[in-house]
């Protein structure tokens, strides 16, 4: 690896400060599973790297009165997959992080490294949007908070401005009597997916009937994108077959999808169909199994 | 640039002065000479040059050195007692889990890291906890027995 600068503050306020100095070109290092690897390939060449190893109140999940979760950004995927507070009503959180690389992987690599990397594949993207998570980001001084699916612009860009952290992500209280799950596929256990569906499924009270949904697809767009089509045709009907499978159909129409290594464009379309029927299945079979009662 | 870097190898501490750019791996096999630990794939995806940090396994040629300053790093090195081997090294010896042996020090450190965790693994969750590291010559097959027989030395050893 080329030599770069290496700093190790010891608070948001200097470690923005450290990344303003060092210029346009220096980067954040959480759990460097990303970037050590780009950087090694030489697509990357920042002058300084900071780490966010001993910068206080960054690695932890706490869960509030309501349910609701703020996960600070450099909190490892192995600690999310393993957390008593994400289980709790956030399961397909923790299983979507459990499915990312290996341990050794999940030892180092961390939530925020994940969405800030921003690729289109990066797989806690779609389930965090599909909870409606909010992103938090610092500049050392002030503090600006948006929906996590408006923080990405495209592959490998996201709104942050040189001199900026990601500090926390805040994932609302799920609501009663909703089912989430994220479904991906990939070539090999080690690989990143091919494609990506997270939805999120409330049920009226006393009903089959769907009051209101979320779906997201990755690796499909070149950002994680909402299928706004989908979630509207869901909205006020009975879930049954016939739905599941327009909805499906659906979300293929939805993706964006690219022809690369890892599959065509066409076939990435299918697996969207299919994801998105497997992931409106299991909320189906969780209903009928008594709404996790 | 240099930093001071504090590592505990194998219950060894030792201060160097390191460039700020090497990784973990790179330090325990060219400044502190242990190369047990394998350079693989360096992308985190083959294992060989897997090491415990802070008892967790981890890819140490995707970690800077300096990024452990201050932690307990074990390596193969440190896994015997002396002479008498580790039981999940006994494990795999006994089995024949091992053929050319490059991926041998990772596997066997995954394979503690699991059995450190969960003392009982399903098959499922032993290639779960192995699934980053490749091995290209057993086909697995054996390795997995040797967690399997791994698991029960522990037990015994426990028992006694
Ligand atoms: C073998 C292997 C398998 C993998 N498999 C998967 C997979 O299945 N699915 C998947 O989604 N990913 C996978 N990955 C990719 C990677 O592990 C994840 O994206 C990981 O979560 C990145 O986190 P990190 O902490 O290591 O990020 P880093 O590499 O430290 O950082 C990544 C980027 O984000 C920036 N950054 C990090 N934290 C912040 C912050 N708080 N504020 C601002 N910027 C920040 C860095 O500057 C850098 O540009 C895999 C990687 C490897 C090596």
């Amino acid at each position: 690896m080329e030599a770069f600068d290496y700093m190790r503050p010891t608070s948001v306020v200097d470690a923005c400060a450290a990344l303003r100095e060092a210029g346009g070109t220096a980067r954040a290092l959480a759990g460097g599973t990303d970037i050590l690897v780009q950087m090694r390939e030489g697509k990357l060449r920042p002058a300084a790297l900071v780490s966010l190893r001993d910068v206080p109140g960054l690695r932890s999940v706490r869960r509030a009165q309501d349910g609701g979760l703020t996960i600070g950004a450099a909190t490892r995927l192995i600690d999310i997959e393993t957390s008593p507070d994400v289980l709790r009503d956030h399961a397909a959180l923790a299983e979507a992080a459990s499915w990312i690389g290996s341990v050794q992987v999940r030892d180092r690599a961390t939530i925020g490294g994940n969405l800030c990397n921003a690729a289109p594949s990066a797989d806690t993207a779609p389930i965090l949007i599909a909870y409606g998570s909010s992103v938090t980001i610092s500049d050392g001084r002030d503090e600006r908070t948006l929906p996590l699916e408006d923080f990405f612009t495209g592959p490998g860009e996201t709104v942050l401005e040189p001199g900026e952290l990601l500090t926390a992500i805040s994932v609302p209280p799920a609501p009663a009597r909703s089912h989430a799950k994220y479904y991906k596929t990939f070539r090999s256990a080690m690989d990143c997916c091919t494609v990506g569906v997270a939805v999120l499924v409330v049920f009226a009270p006393d009903s089959r009937v769907v009051e209101d949904a979320r779906v997201v697809l990755g690796a499909i767009a070149p950002t994680p994108i909402r299928a706004p089509r989908c979630e509207e045709m869901l909205r006020g009907k009975e879930l049954d077959t016939a739905l599941m499978a327009s909805v499906g159909a659906l979300a293929a129409e939805e993706a964006r999808p690219i022809d690369d290594v890892r599959a065509s464009a066409e076939y990435r379309r299918v697996l969207a169909e299919v994801l998105t029927k497997r992931a409106l299945a299991a909320a189906d079979s969780w209903l009928q199994k008594g709404a996790g009662a | 640039m240099k930093r001071e870097l504090h590592l505990t190898v194998n219950g060894v501490s030792y201060h160097r002065l390191i460039d700020t750019h090497r990784t973990l791996l790179e330090v325990i096999r060219d400044e502190i000479g242990l190369t047990g630990t394998k350079n693989g794939c360096g992308q985190g995806e083959c294992g060989a040059c897997t090491v415990l940090l802070d008892g967790e396994p981890v890819n140490s040629c995707m970690v800077l050195a300096h990024e452990a300053d201050g932690h307990d790093v074990v390596t193969i090195e440190g896994l015997a007692d002396g002479a008498v081997l580790h039981p999940v090294q006994r494990a795999f010896v006994e089995t024949g889990a091992i053929q050319c042996g490059f991926c041998t020090p990772g596997m066997v450190l995954s394979a503690k890291a699991l059995l450190d965790r969960n003392p009982d693994p399903t098959r499922q969750e032993i290639l779960d906890g192995l699934k980053g590291n490749l091995c290209r010559c057993t086909g697995y097959v054996k390795i997995i027995e040797a967690v399997q027989a791994a698991s029960c030395l522990l037990d015994e050893e426990e028992a006694s």
